[in-house]
């Protein structure tokens, strides 16, 4: 046996250089079996070293390096209860320093230092202990001598290369803020090499024992099982019975609710779901889940969770399985090991509520957040490596342009190369929670979040790799909308009963997506997702579960071949054994399981394998490992005696899964919620459109959501002192704009208006205003230039409003109050009947600042002059148009761009006019021509010619140009 | 005084940072470019040149925002030094006018020609004789106003900018200001420039035509002040305070940008010892001391120090200035040049003192020494060796 212990990976932060793969590749090379990477202060990349290391045929021992104030000790894991230890001592929760937290927490682990306070104080607190010899310090021969320890051979090695020690000093350049000229001496390590087999022989000849008790720790230490059953927290009851009773007892509750009677069919699937669930023991998880989703309004269940009945029961998922044939083994089998993934979705205002509840409800220290690990891009890795060498920002900008005249560029190319993929810091997961039956810190090292909350050291991976249950509780803006729609529709007397609310049968629900008249409504409003509705001609709740999981970047050629298809167009299955699989998507494979059943049926993979490639296609740094499925797949199929083209077809569809992709419970989810807010706006539009703008839309600004209002046939209020809420509002087709609209205009403002307006009756006039609430200035013009004030302030204009209220809040002050309304200062009088052209569009103006759309106009009626002299279609009447030239003016509202197959721009841009939205393709030899202005603030003019493809218009552009010169 | 009452002049270079750029290279002129430090999304446009503005640039938008509209736009970082050696022209081209001159940053210069009409006669002569002497010596076209005030005169460069004279009488202050835009009036905030757009007024007259108690109304407590400023009411004297305090100075340039620690302590040290030398020259001692630094983008950064005890000699300003050089170091950038200067000048006088020790006392015969042989042969003659580094 031959070992290593203290070797430094890139996962020493900003401070070692190799990574894990090279270690574990130069220590194979010299004959190394066992190794130890001790990483400074942490484990992050322990499940990719174990991972590595048993890829290779090597054994690893568990290490980090703790370093103190008076000098580093290495830990070696040799224990279970050694490794929860560490994971203690590494954690920030640990109230102690390190070296106090070793002294009492040292079962199971073993330690080598080389100073003597360290050695002493370790020996005098009974820690297994050794006098470490290094390559470069042979101190602890005599420190061990004196305290009667053993001697322990460490390799303490940093660096493989001479070359390692310039990305090392440009690492330790970039950590210090310093330049790699500026670097003091204590900011960077000592030079410290690994050695090959002799010569580390060589090295520690004199000392033999402290060669042999290296291989003594590493044989002791070497591949425990550290990871080897699930951790999810218990769920201890009151009434003593067993978390599997208590589970069977609401899940059969909840499915009278859900379904009523039950058929023996529903029976026999709760059944049959239930005894998986019991047998791996996760009816505690189920539980906790349960109780997290009755803590929140709403929420929806995604994931293949959305699979199980049993979370439909739970009301954990809203989409019923059976109904919609939804494939529970998607989400747990017996066979499979990897844990059940429930992700929830709630309002995104209750989420950190949730998140708050959820580590209130469990004891303080068994909660904690999921991390992500951050690394540096090529483009990061170049810039910070530029700064470490001293270039400014303009000349990285001006490299990235071309410019490579100073000679530091290929240093700094060579450098960054180097160190692109290296980790460089920890951040937050954006839902990811794992709770723990003890304390997290036993488990995993724990790091502070930036807000606050104890954080996992490793990532989603990580996390699953060490069995930790992580569930994911996310934010989201529809959940809110739908909560929102439906609370005033109740005030308002309207009550939906969610029980018995199907909005998949209803027809108006159905007939709008069919029209993509989808804007506000979740996950299928966007101009790509409208396209294909118009082009499908298909509303239905199984064509958009299908859409929403097809709708991805790679698969462009797939939508339009599905297009095509489910217009009739003829079509073979790509292969036999696919037929049925794919009889839905008319052959195109549209889930993430597609890939896996694929896999299954023509190369004849596990379905561990199978869920494997699935997880390594949607990976990004899946070059490597995806290369070994490719031939695996190519290798099964062949012997399976399929084509080599039809090999290549599968494959390339299955590539097109890159990155992004739905299994169909999860889309299924979506679409429950797309259709539960297209429900609501084919019914109940304003409430719908009202509940979106309050909760700031989604895909688009709040100008566009206002003209959909005004497209929709809804009566649009602007905000009145007497009338809005903080929220917009809505009653019957009225929209009624709320004050959040206003633009600098303070929420405190705004609550002591609606509090005085609620106490003592709505404003009679100005002056009333003025004597009963005292409100600053900036507030005051906001509301003027908002036309708040206009219902209140006769015929007044907006100009002669601000001036009387400023000047009468004034003298209120100083003067006692009166009984009669004061008589106007001495300015000139300004009667909205008398005011200029000039005027009524300043006023128009401060409008548009004010609130970003006008209360009673589009935007384009502020260039309606100019408008006046150039001869359009209206959006409208685009499709009276089909092939034809046609000249539009309109403002951007959303964009997409796109890089092409020659590298160059192109954009698909959605532009607004007074009539409708409408889609525009522009090419890139017309962006090059124009980029400038498609970034200008201003309405343009668009001459193109109108296309037609199915039911869907765009316009392909061929010239632009300013409306105001 | 000028006959006529109007002895104020301002000379406003517009967009100063583009202009200087224009003038140090004539082939801008006709380019769309834009003053910005260049680097992440978050840079925004300094100063932009006529034609960027024409394309729709304009100061404080995000570059990158700039970039989408003129792809081929050129960046050029602000030229500290060329400005500041621009600015010192336009004071010294001033200077020749009157003594009475204040120099204010960015390209602007207010002139009291009070009592010099029998020199150069009315102060609009000098106006013109001044701008195209700018014109001519350092390339850039200035807006020159005369005025009874700074204040008329600041908001009469305003309105005709981006350049050309203009001439205020005494007395046609109220006419000349009540039709200009109120956005002119200096002194506006923000939130005031908001206030008064939806109030409807547009005109400085408007304000100026404001009692004291709709003033205060409508503009709050800064409103009196803001309608007298409407009313073209300004009391300010031109500051006529020296643009430089005494000091002792250097700049050591290097020939390439260097990050390296010993590369800038070497130069430190050479600049410590050429402000010594000058400091002892005139028996002088300094209790401050700036260290500026250059950097590769030409931004500038400076450290300022101050000791209590009186910095006179090489080894105490070597001593000091090491001590600071880590903080002076704020980037992680080249430096292109050090400059060093001592301010806080005080009279060094040497007392002997009787039980001196000898170490310190035969360090400054030395010193003397190098300081005769320097004074006679050149500064550089004797250096410290580690100052030999910086080559």
């Amino acid at each position: 046996m031959a070992s290593r212990l203290g070797l430094y990976s890139n996962y020493s932060l900003l401070y070692g250089v190799i990574p894990v793969e090279r270690w574990i590749l130069t220590c194979k090379k010299c004959g190394v079996d066992t190794i130890a990477i001790s990483d400074m202060d942490n484990i992050f990349a322990l499940h990719e070293i174990m991972e590595k290391v048993h890829e290779e045929g090597l054994s690893v021992v568990v290490s980090a390096t703790l370093t103190t104030a008076q000098g580093r000790i290495w830990l070696f894991v040799s224990s279970k209860k050694g490794f929860s230890n560490l994971c203690t001592i590494l954690s920030y929760t640990s109230e102690q320093d390190t070296l106090s937290s070793l002294c009492s927490l040292h079962e199971g682990l073993v330690a080598a230092a080389c100073e003597y306070s360290l050695l002493k104080t370790l020996t005098g607190h009974n820690v297994k202990v050794y006098g470490a010899l290094t390559p470069t310090n042979f101190e602890a021969v005599a420190h061990a001598k004196k305290l009667g320890i053993e001697l322990i051979a460490v390799e303490d090695a940093l660096y493989i290369e001479k070359e390692d020690i310039e990305i090392h000093r440009v690492l330790r350049a970039i950590a210090t803020g310093k330049t790699v000229g500026t670097l003091g001496q204590d900011d960077c390590a000592q030079p410290t090499f690994f050695h090959t087999g002799d010569e580390y022989e060589k090295i520690f000849s004199a000392w033999p024992e402290s060669l042999q008790n290296s291989e003594n720790v590493a044989r002791m230490c070497a591949d425990l099982p550290l990871f080897d059953s699930l951790i999810f927290p218990d769920y201890p009851l009151k009434n003593k019975e067993s978390p599997k009773t208590e589970l069977r007892k609401r899940v059969y509750t909840g499915a009278h609710q859900r379904y009523g009677e039950l058929s023996d069919g529903i029976i026999e699937r709760i059944e049959y779901e239930l005894g998986i669930i019991d047998t791996k023991g996760f009816a505690p998880y189920f539980l906790v889940m349960h109780d997290i989703v009755l803590s929140a309004s709403r929420s929806c269940g995604r994931g293949s969770g959305a699979a199980s009945i049993v979370a439909y029961a739970l009301r954990i998922t809203q989409v019923d399985p059976i109904a919609h044939n939804l494939y529970f083994e998607r989400f747990l089998t017996l066979a499979r090991e990897d844990m059940p993934d429930i992700d929830v979705d709630f309002a995104w205002d209750e989420r950190d509520g949730v998140l708050r509840k959820v580590f209130q409800s469990f004891p303080e220290g068994h909660c904690a957040r999921v991390a992500n690990h951050n690394f540096f891009r090529y483009r990061s890795a170049l810039r910070e490596c530029a700064k470490a060498y001293g270039l400014s920002d303009a000349a990285v900008s001006a490299f990235f342009r071309g410019d490579t005249q100073d000679p530091l560029w290929p240093s700094i190319v060579q450098t960054a190369q180097a160190v692109t993929g290296f980790p460089r810091s920890l951040s937050t997961h954006c839902g990811g929670v794992v709770i723990t039956p003890a304390r997290c810190s036993s488990y995993v090292p724990l790091k502070l979040s930036r807000e606050g909350y104890p954080l996992t050291a490793w990532e989603k991976d990580g996390v699953e790799k060490a069995k930790l249950v992580k569930i994911d509780l996310l934010g989201n803006r529809s959940l809110a909308v739908i909560r929102d729609a439906l609370a005033s529709l109740r005030k308002d007397g309207i009550v939906i009963d969610e029980d018995l609310w199907d909005p998949t049968r209803d027809e108006m629900t159905v007939e709008l997506l069919r029209r993509g008249d989808s804007m506000g409504v979740f996950y299928i409003e966007s101009p790509a997702m409208r396209q294909l509705q118009k082009k499908t001609q298909r509303g239905d709740f199984d064509h958009i579960v299908i859409h929403s999981s097809m709708i991805r970047p790679a698969a462009n050629t797939y939508i339009n071949e599905y297009v095509r298809r489910l217009h009739g167009g003829t079509w073979e299955s790509i292969h036999p054994l696919l037929e049925s699989m794919l009889e839905e998507t008319c052959g195109i494979m549209c889930y993430q399981e597609d890939v896996s059943k694929a896999a299954i049926l023509l190369a004849r993979f596990s379905e561990s394998e199978a869920d494997m490639l699935r997880k390594i296609i949607a990976k990004k740094d899946r070059q490597r490992r995806l290369k070994v499925y490719e031939k695996r797949f190519f290798e099964g199929c062949r012997k399976n005696g399929i084509k080599e083209n039809v090999i290549e077809k599968v494959w390339d569809m299955m590539l097109s899964f890159d990155g992004y992709s739905f299994n169909k419970p999860h889309s299924a989810s979506y679409a429950m919620v797309s259709f539960q807010s297209a429900y609501l706006r084919a019914h109940h539009g304003a409430y719908f459109m009202a509940a979106v703008l309050s909760n700031r839309g989604g895909f688009y600004h709040t100008a566009a959501y206002i003209s959909e209002c005004r497209r929709m046939g809804l009566n649009l209020k602007g905000v009145d002192i007497n009338e809005s809420d903080y929220q917009y509002t809505a009653s019957k087709d009225t929209v009624t704009v709320g004050f959040m609209a206003v633009s600098q205009l303070h929420r405190e403002t705004v609550s002591r208006i609606i509090t005085e307006r609620e106490r003592r009756g709505p404003f009679r006039s100005l002056s009333n205003l003025s004597r009963r609430l005292s409100i600053g200035s900036s507030d005051l013009t906001s509301l003027v230039a908002s036309g708040a004030l206009d219902s209140i302030s006769a015929s007044l204009s907006r100009s002669r409003q601000l001036q009387f209220l400023l000047m009468n809040s004034r003298a209120e002050k100083e003067e006692q109050p009166q009984l009669f309304e004061k008589p106007l200062p001495s300015l000139p009088v300004q009667k909205k009947e008398v005011m200029t052209k000039r005027e009524k569009r300043d006023e128009l103006l401060g409008e548009y600042q004010a609130l970003t759309f006008l209360r009673d106009h589009h935007i384009l009626y502020l260039y309606a002059e100019k408008i006046m002299s150039v001869r359009r279609i209206r959006a409208y009447q685009i499709p009276q148009f089909t092939g034809c030239h046609v000249t539009l003016i309109g403002c951007p509202i959303t964009r997409r761009t796109v890089v092409t197959k020659h590298e160059l721009l192109m954009d698909f841009i959605s532009f607004e006019d007074e009539t409708a939205l409408f889609e525009t393709l522009i090419f890139p030899d017309v962006h090059k021509r124009y980029q400038a202005l498609l970034y200008s603030p201003h309405p343009l003019i668009l001459e193109g010619i109108v296309k037609r493809e199915y039911d869907a218009y765009s316009v392909e552009v061929r010239s632009i140009r300013k409306l105001i010169v | 005084m000028d006959k006529e009452g109007a002895s104020i002049i301002h000379v406003n270079i517009t967009d100063f940072f583009a202009s200087v750029a224009i003038a140090e290279d004539r082939s801008l002129q006709e380019k769309a470019f834009v003053i910005a430090y260049e680097g992440d999304g978050r840079s925004v446009v300094i100063s932009s040149s006529a034609c960027a503005r024409r394309e729709g640039i304009e100061k404080g938008m995000y570059l990158s925002t700039a970039f989408r509209m003129v792809p081929h736009l050129q960046v050029i970082p602000p030229d500290e030094r060329a400005s500041f050696v621009m600015q010192r022209s336009l004071y010294e081209i001033a200077s020749g006018y009157t003594p009475a001159v204040e120099n204010s940053p960015g390209g602007h210069l207010y002139l009291d020609m009070d009592g010099t009409s029998r020199l150069f006669g009315p102060a609009i002569d000098s106006a013109v004789l001044m701008s195209r002497t700018i014109c001519e010596r350092l390339s850039l076209q200035p807006a020159v106003a005369v005025a009874s005030n700074k204040l008329v005169a600041k908001i009469a460069t305003r309105a005709i900018r981006p350049s050309g004279i203009t001439h205020i009488p005494k007395g046609e202050e109220k006419d000349f200001l009540f039709s200009q835009d109120i956005s002119l009036l200096p002194g506006l905030s923000y939130a005031n420039r908001r206030l008064l757009r939806v109030a409807g007024i547009r005109k400085i007259g408007t304000v100026a035509d404001l009692d004291d108690q709709q003033a205060e109304a409508l503009l709050g407590k800064n409103g009196i002040a803001l309608r007298n400023s409407a009313r073209g009411e300004d009391l300010t004297p031109v500051n006529t305070r020296r643009f430089e305090e005494r000091s002792v100075s250097t700049r050591i340039d290097f020939n390439r940008g260097s990050q390296r620690l010993d590369t800038i302590e070497a130069a430190l040290i050479r600049g410590a010892e050429d402000i010594g030398l000058q400091l002892r020259k005139e028996s002088m001692g300094c209790h401050a001391l700036a260290i500026t630094i250059y950097w590769a983008d030409r931004k500038v950064t400076t450290y300022t120090g101050r000791s209590k005890e009186l910095l006179v000699w090489d080894d105490q300003l070597i001593q000091t200035l090491k001590g600071w050089l880590d903080k002076a170091l704020s980037r992680r950038l080249h430096v292109i040049a050090v400059a060093l200067k001592g301010t806080q000048l005080r009279p060094y006088i040497e007392e002997t003192e009787l039980f001196e020790e000898f170490s310190v006392t035969k360090t400054r015969q030395i010193q003397k020494s190098v300081d005769l042989l320097r004074l006679r042969f050149g500064n550089h003659l004797v250096t410290r060796a580690t100052a030999l580094h910086h080559g």
